[in-house]
């Protein structure tokens, strides 16, 4: 595993650790600690664990390794200062703490861009990316699960950037709660399916229900992203309830295309190597 | 995938069940929607993305790092003390206004629950990330895997 990787695995360990600390003091009955709570959860602990993932598997299904660490570890200490700077801020309500953890936060976002855009264009190859499982399909359910996913990397610092506008007073504080919206329904959701469309049926050797479910599934969720974010921020009452209902369709189109995925308790080996195959720069 | 994953993820989609069903709830009631936010929120965080990477995790992390997962029971508690702590949780929100007592007894149980199964994962995790064994084989390590 590249030091980078694991350098990101650690943070998120160390970040749940911190927001599970938070989430405990709010059961206990300090609810002022809850939007510092939401924070750290989302941008921190859940955030920095997606970043990971994808650091350790985007460059064995391109076939390609990252090819600078200055980026990598740049965003890697954005983020490590940014997400418990901005929690500190809403914790003891110090509104330029939170904005400068924000613009950090932000500045990691736009660097995890950066950094997969360089490694598509500019990523040394290192032979070819393995052949996808024997499953019906799964070509087209690879595309849309990239797909979903570059969506999610742009939603990540989207919502990063509405958040930083209400805390500059460019927008309405009504966006903070869409932005978070944003960030759990497009970053780590949309970033959920697009891997889970990958990832699951090389796990468990069985595939999804096939691409156009999964097609389905992805159309209906970024209308209900849109339709609730513009609800949210908006104030439109009937389009976050349109919003609502067309993402709670999807995510249940999203369980019923990777049930038979999960169905399966014993993987079948010759399928899984590929994916765990060691990357070593 | 092992049980102890299959078990981490299933119970993540069934949180994500019930965060649907809140979900359309909001979507037809707002006044409900405010008052039942923080249930949202714990089972959308802690239940569904949270145990869903739970679980992921312990199919990943020794694959990634090359290492088996060797305190295979510590790993069996922490996802029951994860699940039971989500389970508790979600509860004490639901009934804090009708049952106060009993539901800030769920809350403060779900959440020393919750903080205690995070605390193991990560250093479970950290013991693969960081562990000094010669990395094994894909095909050795998949013999040691539960």
């Amino acid at each position: 595993m590249r030091t980078t990787t694991r350098a990101w695995f650690a943070l998120s360990l160390l970040l749940l650790a911190g927001a599970a600390l938070l989430h405990t003091v709010t059961l206990l009955g300090l609810r002022d600690v809850w939007p510092a709570l939401v924070h750290l959860t989302l941008f921190g602990w859940i955030s920095s664990m997606i970043v990971a993932v994808n650091y350790h598997t985007m460059p064995v299904f391109t076939g390609r390794d990252f090819p600078y660490a200055g980026p990598l570890w740049l965003q890697l200490g954005a983020q490590a200062v940014g997400a418990p700077l901005a929690a500190g801020g809403l914790l003891a309500a110090l509104p330029g703490l939170v904005a400068a953890g924000l613009a950090l936060e932000l500045l990691a976002a736009l660097l995890f861009v950066l950094n997969v855009l360089l490694l598509f264009a500019r990523g040394a190859r290192r032979g070819l990316p393995p052949a996808p499982p024997p499953v019906p399909g799964q070509r087209a359910v690879d595309r849309l699960g990239t797909r979903a996913t570059t969506a999610a990397g742009l939603c990540l610092p989207l919502a990063l950037a509405l958040l930083l506008g209400v805390r500059l007073g460019l927008v309405s504080g009504a966006w903070w709660l869409a932005a978070e919206h944003l960030a759990a329904l497009g970053w780590a959701m949309l970033m959920i399916v697009g891997v889970a469309g990958h990832v699951l049926p090389r796990f468990s050797g069985r595939g999804t229900r096939g691409a156009a479910w999964a097609r389905a599934q992805l159309g209906m969720h970024l209308l209900g992203l849109a339709l609730i974010v513009l609800g949210l921020g908006f104030g439109w009452g009937r389009l976050f309830a349109a919003g609502g209902v067309t993402m709670a369709a999807a995510l249940a189109l999203f369980a019923w295309t990777i049930w038979p995925t999960l169905r399966a308790v014993a993987a079948r080996t010759q399928l899984i190597t590929p994916t765990v195959k060691e990357y070593q720069p | 995938m092992s049980q102890l994953s299959l078990r981490c993820i299933r119970a993540a989609f069934l949180a994500l069940a019930a965060g649907i069903l809140l979900g359309i709830s909001f979507a037809l009631n707002r006044a409900l929607g405010v008052q039942l936010r923080p249930l949202h929120a714990e089972l959308n965080l802690w239940g569904w993305v949270t145990l869903l990477i739970y679980g992921m995790g312990y199919h990943m992390l020794p694959r990634f790092s090359g290492r088996p997962l060797k305190p295979v029971r510590l790993a069996a508690a922490q996802s029951w003390l994860a699940i039971g702590g989500v389970a508790a949780a979600s509860l004490g929100w639901l009934i804090q206004t009708p049952l106060p007592t009993a539901g800030r007894i769920l809350l403060a149980a779900g959440g020393l629950a919750q903080l205690a199964a995070a605390l193991i994962f990560a250093s479970l995790g950290a013991g693969l990330l960081f562990d000094r064994r010669p990395q094994l084989a894909a095909r050795h390590l998949r013999k040691e895997q539960p």
